[in-house]
């Protein structure tokens, strides 16, 4: 056996074209990495030209005009207040105060303004579902008193105190539970002594706290949670009607939510898109290309034999026909393995040449199978491309049954091309119809249906989005229909291989 | 002498069509065995089934006693040969290329360089095979199928593409190896002259049928059966003597000669004839034709090249 996987890896090898459909390939992975990198780097420097002092001068200017043309309107009034402070103050714009400042000045304008303007009424924190507003002119009066201490006050602490004992006492027009949910964030950055991080205006740059993520985590966790609690998908931001969610966007927003909570436990901060682990996790893009490969090698390896001739040779060796085809099929999994560490070995390197292995020691912290796991992430994404290898494992075995049962070569490559790129449009044809109707009985059975692992993992950011075309599927199911389609692939091209005459 | 290649009552049929109906042949230790016949009549699909690249649909084929469908491996240790043409890999050098046979039958380099020096291939034997001519192709084919140490040998059409002295060389070469090394070998042609030389036993197959087995000799001998050409002076005489006596044995008479079907015990009987009635006998030749006409009888003609 092993001198026949010996003579089927020398005529593999030997073949030039193998090399350069490989090279090809790990090119085009290293094109693509280089070009996000550019792309991330030029759309992180873009706001960052301009200073967010200058930033809100200009702000500022545009509200006075407009509040000079239109002297009633609150909005503008609320503007120029907010902008003001802020430039007195030099609060910059990620400062936890922002949020309070804008509050403040839009209690300030609706006191200007009156009952009329409230719809501009902005309570400043994006994350709070609840809007407090006061509904007193006494009432108004300490609010605005009391956030003003606030914001001189500069103590986030207390910010956030107070905010648990206004919400407490005021909000009334909502769930119990989400009001709950607002109390258990607010205690949360409490617990974690995570300082608040405005989002509002964080568009305008300026020096970020080192810290700012678990900020950004605790807010994934209250819209996840309040996702959970609702129902329905977040947003639509713009309109429209809530998204209900399916079984298997609940499972991953449950996920999500353990996954940001654990992250913050271990003060495990997610990676950046333009850093090196960024561009690493990019890289698994190239894998898939590597189907590509293997049709090509698969022909090459069964039908190309019978078109050249060779396979009567090769089968009358004192060797089994089922040996030869094992011999072939292991060469076929080599090719693979190096093609996936082709490209592992380049995107590191590539990855570590364009940043420096910047943030090479991050970790990653990711359900699995319903248990939240942190490992290094360098290996996390070792293990991705493990993961992703499966259905190119299976495009590969197609590619060997089609060339097995045509025998010939050109045949087995357009016929497998137009399987996998057909059969990819198809299914995508196919799930808009399961959107529209619905689901489609059966449809989650399909191959194409259970070949993207990717959603079932978690972005940079830690969102899973689990598109799939039925909400009742898992990485495990997919896992299960691709290992059910490889062994039938494989079962085919040995029997069609080893049984049928060669004429 | 024992059997090296048993064929028992083998069958094929491709779809409806009946392609080998009922073949039965041995092959002994050391025999080079001619596998005769027009192109399409089998030749090809009963190499297939000896060597496993087609199923027997009935009977059995036995190599060295290892029946080729139950226990191939151990048959096909004992048998090698070349299929219709010697393809091989373009894109390896010949040496490469015997390199994986070697490989699979698990001989070492020493025997690829005997092989290689056995066909006299030295010279280009690291070149690209897809620079070879036919000829080159079909020695590295047979040095290809010497690695394994075959107890026989089948070569399917070997000299097609080789000019006369190749054809030579080949015919030396094969001679060699079944009477100085006890090799059989299975050679199958439509070509019948070059059989006459190489073989030592014939198999005629026609239509898929098995028509005749005899060792060359005997072919030679019987497949001529009395057709001989006598040159005769003077002609009108022995014309009248033969038309008189002789008249049912008559092939062809013509000015000059005479193509009779005797018996060889009629020969005595009919010289004296012709010589107590003043005739005489200026030549006698086995006629030349004979045995492609008889062959092209046995096989009902067909593209036989004489």
């Amino acid at each position: 056996m092993g001198k026949l996987i010996g003579n089927e890896r020398r005529k593999l090898y030997k073949k030039v074209s193998t090399w350069v459909l490989l090279g090809i390939v790990v090119a085009l992975n290293l094109f693509v990495m280089v070009i996000g990198k550019i792309m991330a780097d030029q759309h992180t420097s873009v706001y960052q030209t301009v200073s967010w002092q200058d930033q809100y001068v200009r702000e500022l200017r545009n509200a006075e005009l407009n509040l000079r043309e239109n002297p009633s309107e609150s909005y503008y009034m609320n503007q120029v207040v907010m902008f003001q402070y802020l430039l007195d103050q030099e609060i910059p714009p990620t400062d936890w105060r922002t949020d309070v400042v804008s509050e403040y000045a839009s209690l300030l304008s609706l006191q200007a303004g009156g009952e009329e303007n409230i719809h501009y009424y902005y309570d400043g924190q994006q994350d709070t579902s609840l809007k407090v507003i006061p509904d007193t002119p006494e009432a108004l009066q300490a609010r605005i008193d009391q956030l003003k201490a606030l914001i001189d006050g500069n103590d986030w602490k207390a910010y956030l105190r107070q905010q648990i004992t206004y919400i407490d006492q005021n909000a009334v027009d909502v769930a119990e539970q989400e009001k709950a949910l607002e109390m258990e964030m607010l205690n949360l950055y409490l617990d974690m002594e995570i300082r608040p991080v405005s989002q509002s205006l964080s568009y305008f740059g300026g020096e970020t706290d080192p810290d700012a993520w678990k900020a950004a985590q605790v807010s994934a966790i209250r819209s996840g949670k309040l996702a959970l609690l609702r129902g329905e998908m977040e947003g639509p931001y713009y309109g429209g009607d809530p998204i209900p969610m399916n079984r298997s966007q609940r499972a991953a927003k449950q996920m999500e939510v353990d996954a940001a909570l654990e992250r913050l436990r271990t003060g495990s901060k997610p990676v950046e898109e333009t850093g090196f682990i960024g561009l690493m996790s990019q890289s698994t893009m190239g894998l898939s290309l590597l189907p590509l490969v293997l049709m090509v090698t698969a022909g090459g390896i069964i039908a190309s034999e019978f078109t050249s001739g060779t396979v009567k040779l090769l089968l009358i060796t004192p060797h089994r026909r089922s040996k030869i085809f094992w011999a072939k099929a292991a060469v076929l999994l080599e090719l693979t393995l190096i093609g996936a560490g082709a490209l592992f070995v380049t995107a590191f390197l590539a990855g570590g040449i364009l940043t420096g292995f910047s943030d090479i020691g991050s970790w990653q912290v990711l359900p699995v199978f319903g248990h939240i796991l942190r490992l290094p992430y360098l290996l996390y994404i070792l293990l991705k491309y493990l993961l992703l290898l499966l259905p190119v494992l299976t495009y590969g075995a197609l590619a060997l049954m089609l060339s097995a049962v045509t025998r010939r070569g050109a045949a087995a490559i357009s016929v497998s091309l137009v399987l996998m790129y057909g059969g990819s449009m198809a299914m995508a044809i196919l799930s808009q119809l399961a959107m529209a109707f619905g689901t489609i009985p059966g449809i989650k059975f399909l191959l194409f249906a259970n070949t993207e692992l990717e959603g079932y993992l978690p972005s940079l950011t830690g969102a899973i989005s689990a598109q799939t075309v039925d909400g009742s599927m898992t990485l495990g199911f997919s896992l299960a229909v691709l290992a059910v389609y490889f062994l039938c692939f494989m079962w085919v091209a040995r029997d069609s291989f080893c049984r049928r005459d060669v004429k | 002498m024992g059997e090296v290649l048993t064929l028992d009552h083998v069958c094929k049929t491709f779809g409806k069509r009946p392609v080998v109906k009922d073949i039965s042949f041995t092959v002994q230790e050391g025999e080079v065995f001619g596998f005769l016949g027009p192109n399409g009549a089998g030749k090809t699909t009963t190499i297939k089934m000896i060597l496993g690249l087609l199923s027997v649909d009935s009977g059995s084929i036995r190599v060295a006693g290892h029946d080729v469908e139950t226990d191939f491996e151990a048959a096909m240790s004992h048998i090698s040969g070349i299929v219709e043409n010697p393809d091989m890999y373009p894109y390896l050098s010949g040496y490469e290329n015997l390199m994986l046979q070697a490989r699979a039958a698990g001989a070492d380099e020493a025997k690829v360089e005997e092989a290689i020096h056995l066909v006299g291939m030295q010279q280009r034997i690291r070149e690209k095979f897809r620079t070879y001519s036919l000829g080159m192709k079909q020695r590295l084919g047979i040095a290809q199928a010497l690695l394994r140490n075959p107890k026989i040998m089948i070569l399917d059409e070997p000299t097609n593409g080789l000019d006369p002295a190749g054809i030579k060389e080949m015919r030396d070469l094969l001679r060699t190896l079944a009477h100085e090394r006890g090799m059989s070998v299975l050679v199958s042609s439509h070509i019948l002259q070059e059989m006459q030389l190489m073989c030592d036993t014939v198999g005629i197959i026609g239509n898929g049928e098995l028509l005749r087995v005899s060792s060359m000799e005997e072919l030679t001998r019987t497949a001529g059966a009395g057709l001989y050409r006598y040159t005769l002076r003077p002609m009108e005489q022995a014309a009248d003597l033969i038309r008189q006596h002789y008249s049912d044995r008559i092939a062809a008479l013509d000015a000059g000669v005479a193509d009779l079907r005797l018996s060889e015990e009629e020969i005595p009987a009919f010289n004296r004839l012709l010589m107590e009635n003043g005739v005489t006998i200026y030549g006698l030749n086995v006629a030349s034709q004979s045995l492609e006409q008889s062959f092209m009888e046995l096989t009902g003609g067909g593209n036989v090249i004489g």
